[in-house]
């Protein structure tokens, strides 16, 4: 049992920020490592570092606080220019970040996680061994010094009050004209006190100089003006550091804050905790929130601003459920109160009041609508915190099947119910995994097929009525249906005469089969052949579908179709006998009447033509074993879509649509197949939903075995 | 120690349970059946918003299965914290039971499973009630319900 020193509350807040600083620190490494030298990440993943280890070190964390601090001395060198920016550095600090992340469950676990930091910190401790003695080190500047001159000028103008300030600031590596930004700089000390020196200097700018920094040390009346005229200059980041004569270094001091220049999230490195030494006394969150010039607390003030302007009120996700519960009981009502009105319509007409009921009942409809799309929004979170994992996740898999992969990812700001979002994580990274391991091919191989080394996964999102659709993308190989048919008669799914009559399509859908694994060698990775088909029976447990789409050569598109809320869905209601049935709406595609003789045999199955495509049926009353189910009773064939898999299920009336609120049958039911659930109708009387993927799978197999 | 049991009917036979463990009595009502699920599972009513699976026990213990009249009852008792509707001939009382006049069961004594009764009470020199281990009963249906859904 660990102890730390933190109050239950403390430590959901903690567990909280601390996450949300982890996934800044992952984001920006794996950032960083694309982007090379990019000095806003540098510091964004230095801040995260720095404020993590300060919470690690209040609780008394003191091994978190250990490890941060590794970390944070070597940003502190990446950041100073004496480290470049290496996978290998990335690696270190990415399971410097993983170590964290262990270290961090313990608060929430009270339990030592076993993890055993030392060969981490020596690891990180070499790096920075390395830094310190390398050439690179020159390119930490030393301060400028007023030449021997200007002495008597200096100390009598800070006897008189001013103050001697340096300006470091570096001009934007994407600036076409460093030189003139260069100049600017100069010029703004210029007007806002007396230049004593700068590196470069002004008579050597001219158009072409190529330098990006420069140094200043002027003597001015406050830093203010100052500042804000550097802040005007855009491209440019800069810091204001307060002197002393003959000072070795920059001091940090806060009482002089810097402010950021225009289009940079920079501009803070040399305020609160620049060096390692002064952070390594760990500052409580609350103090650094409070606090003048640290970096949080600046940062909170600037970039959060906006956010602030909307008010929030944190609620628990049980508060949330239990509302949805409630206006799930409130949708049961309403289709209850709906049936009582069409029972008093038919019964007494519209008349004797009626009228009025109904539209009290109407009103009540379209609010109880209203109120169920609120509270469902209310349950809505983006998926951006499904999608943040997996640049790490391509990241480190490329890096160890020596791949190059450009992860885009699209619409993460799409929401969905966070019962959803809870459970395409797995499948997801399934998906991912297969397309960076199977999907795109080794550079070489790239390379002759002559496409770009480099490959690229496409992670997207998007709303569709009301449905969300997430495409898993890559350009790499493509599934050939005919290694698929190979495979399949290899591992004994098929024999090779049921392989050779299956069509391109259905070949790829092979994929999804248990025990289906295409790879050549066993991967480590996803190469298992558990996977596929675990990741199709969970999303169709959403009352989703996955499909594929691949061209050989060309690449290899998942699209998974999930729905926005699995509480509450549209449905169609038929009658199998005097049994009423709900089926789920996103799964019909038509609904059509037929006659006995539309049904003919063939090959043993019964089928009808639809649109010209010929149609398996599964007849209900027979599949429910219905005692005196007879053939041709049936007058109804609802046509269901699974996959690529379409199939009729015969019934005997159609209802109508109707909102559903899904229930469970009861443990003591267990696993029927053909049926998911059930709900609650008008009358009072339970209606059982058709579970149309197993559906579809049973009329599938029949037709199979027939 | 004395305890509290509801009485019920089950052919010629009288069973008692726990009365803590139920949660209502109900008359028959309409019971949407499950197909394809196992026989002694009669199907699913709503109680108050919530689907309860019913059982019927004449099925379960493998005796006749009575026809439905005016005093067929649905026992509603709480399994786990779930709701379990238990079909039975006819509800006749509720009757305190002394510890003392509990008898371990012989084997022959019931048509119910040996394993799932906790004792007999002889309640008078002419009438047996047989205490019912609802737990155990009712874990064993489901295990017996889960496995024969198919």
């Amino acid at each position: 049992m660990l102890e730390f020193d933190l109050s239950p509350e403390e430590a959901d807040v903690f567990l909280q920020e601390a996450e949300e600083l982890l996934l800044q620190l992952n984001e920006g490494l794996v950032q960083l490592e694309s982007a090379g030298d990019a000095p806003e990440l540098v510091q964004q993943i230095f801040r995260a570092a720095h404020t993590l280890k300060g919470s690690g070190g209040v609780i008394g964390h003191k091994r978190m606080a250990e490890v941060l601090h590794s970390m944070e001395t070597l940003m502190d060198r990446v950041r100073h220019g004496q480290m470049a920016v290496t996978p290998e550095l990335i690696d270190v600090l990415l399971q410097g970040a993983d170590a964290v992340r262990l270290l961090v469950g313990e608060v929430s676990s009270r339990e030592d996680c076993g993890l055993d930091t030392a060969p981490l910190l020596a690891e990180l401790k070499s790096l920075v061994d390395g830094a310190a003695s390398r050439p690179e080190a020159a390119k930490e500047k030393p301060p400028l010094e007023p030449g021997p001159e200007l002495a008597a000028e200096v100390e009598a103008a800070l006897a008189g009050g001013q103050r001697l300030l340096e300006v470091r600031a570096e001009v934007d590596a994407s600036s076409i004209a460093p030189g003139a930004r260069i100049l600017q700089v100069l010029l703004a000390v210029q007007e806002c006190g007396r230049l004593l020196a700068s590196e470069p200097k002004l008579e050597d700018l001219n158009d072409e100089w190529d330098g990006r920094a420069v140094q200043a040390l002027l003597l001015a009346d406050e830093a203010a003006p100052l500042q804000s005229l550097l802040g005007s200059i855009s491209e440019v980041t800069y810091q204001v550091i307060p002197r002393q004569v003959g000072q070795a270094g920059p001091q940090p001091d806060n009482s002089v804050p810097t402010a950021p220049a225009a289009g940079s999230d920079d501009g803070l490195a040399a305020s609160g905790g620049g060096t390692p030494e002064s952070a390594a006394q760990p500052e409580s969150p609350k103090a650094q929130a409070g606090g003048s010039g640290s970096p949080r607390s600046a940062e909170a003030g600037r970039g959060r601003a906006d956010a602030n302007q909307v008010r929030w009120v944190r609620t628990s996700v049980e508060r949330l459920d239990a509302l949805m519960n409630l206006v799930s009981e409130l949708v049961t009502d309403r289709n209850r109160l709906m049936q009582v009105r069409a029972n008093l319509t038919q019964r007494y007409g519209e008349e004797n009041g009626l009228g009025e009921l109904s539209e009290a009942l109407a009103h009540f409809s379209s609010i109880t609508d209203q109120l169920q799309d609120e509270v469902m929004r209310a349950r809505m979170v983006p998926i951006e915190n499904t999608f943040s994992k997996f640049p790490r996740v391509v990241r480190d898999l490329a890096r160890q099947l020596n791949k190059q992969i450009n992860l885009v990812i699209e619409g993460q700001e799409t929401e969905l119910d966070r019962t959803v979002i809870e459970e395409i994580g797995d499948p997801l990274m399934h998906l991912v995994r297969n397309c960076v391991d199977h999907g795109i091919e080794a550079p070489e191989e790239r390379l002759r097929a002559g496409k770009p080394e480099r490959g690229t996964l496409r992670l997207a999102a998007r709303s569709e009525e009301n449905h969300i659709i997430i495409l898993v993308e890559d350009d790499g190989a493509g599934i050939d249906p005919e290694r698929m048919r190979e495979t399949a008669v290899r591992k004994g799914l098929l024999d090779a005469d049921a392989a050779r009559q299956l069509s391109d399509a259905e070949a790829i859908e092979l994929i999804f089969r248990p025990g289906f694994s295409t790879a050549k060698v066993v991967s480590g990775v996803s190469g298992r052949g558990v996977g596929m088909d675990v990741v199709r029976t969970n999303i169709e447990r959403l009352n989703g579908s996955v499909s594929v789409h691949t061209k050989v050569g060309e690449g290899t598109r998942f699209e998974l179709k999930l729905p926005l809320t699995l509480a509450i869905f549209p449905a169609l209601m038929v009658e199998v006998f005097d049994s009423v049935y709900a089926i789920p709406l996103s799964a019909v595609e038509e609904a059509m009447h037929i006659r006995a003789e539309d049904i003919r045999t063939v090959r043993g199955r019964e089928t009808i033509i639809s649109r010209g495509k010929v149609l398996p049926i599964l007849c209900l009353d027979e599949f429910f074993a219905y005692a005196g189910a007879e053939r041709g009773a049936t007058r109804y064939v609802v046509e269901v879509r699974w996959g690529e898999t379409t199939v009729g299920l015969a019934v005997h009336r159609l209802l109508g649509r109707q909102e559903v609120v899904i229930k469970p049958l009861g443990r003591m039911i267990g696993e029927v197949p053909g049926i998911s659930g059930g709900t609650i109708m008008g009358d009072g009387r339970v209606a059982l939903i058709m579970d149309v993927p197993s559906l579809v799978k049973v009329a599938r197999q029949e037709r199979r075995s027939a | 120690m004395e305890q509290q049991v509801v009485v019920f009917q089950l052919g010629s036979e009288s069973y008692g349970i726990d009365i803590a463990r139920v949660q209502e009595i109900k008359a028959m009502s309409p019971i949407t059946a499950v197909p394809r699920a196992a026989d002694f599972i009669e199907g699913v009513i709503n109680l108050r918003g919530q689907i309860t699976p019913v059982v019927n026990l004449h099925t379960r213990f493998g005796m006749e299965k009575a026809p439905v009249t005016k005093d067929t009852r649905i026992i509603v008792v709480n399994m786990e914290g779930d709701w379990v509707g238990l079909i039975v001939d006819s509800v006749s009382e509720v009757i305190r039971i002394a510890e003392d006049t509990v008898e371990t069961p012989s084997e022959l004594v019931a048509s119910v499973d040996a394993d799932f009764i906790r004792g007999i009470a002889k309640v008078s020199e002419e009438r047996l009630v047989i205490l019912l281990d609802l737990d155990r009963m009712l874990r064993a249906t489901r295990d017996l319900a889960v496995g024969a859904a198919a």
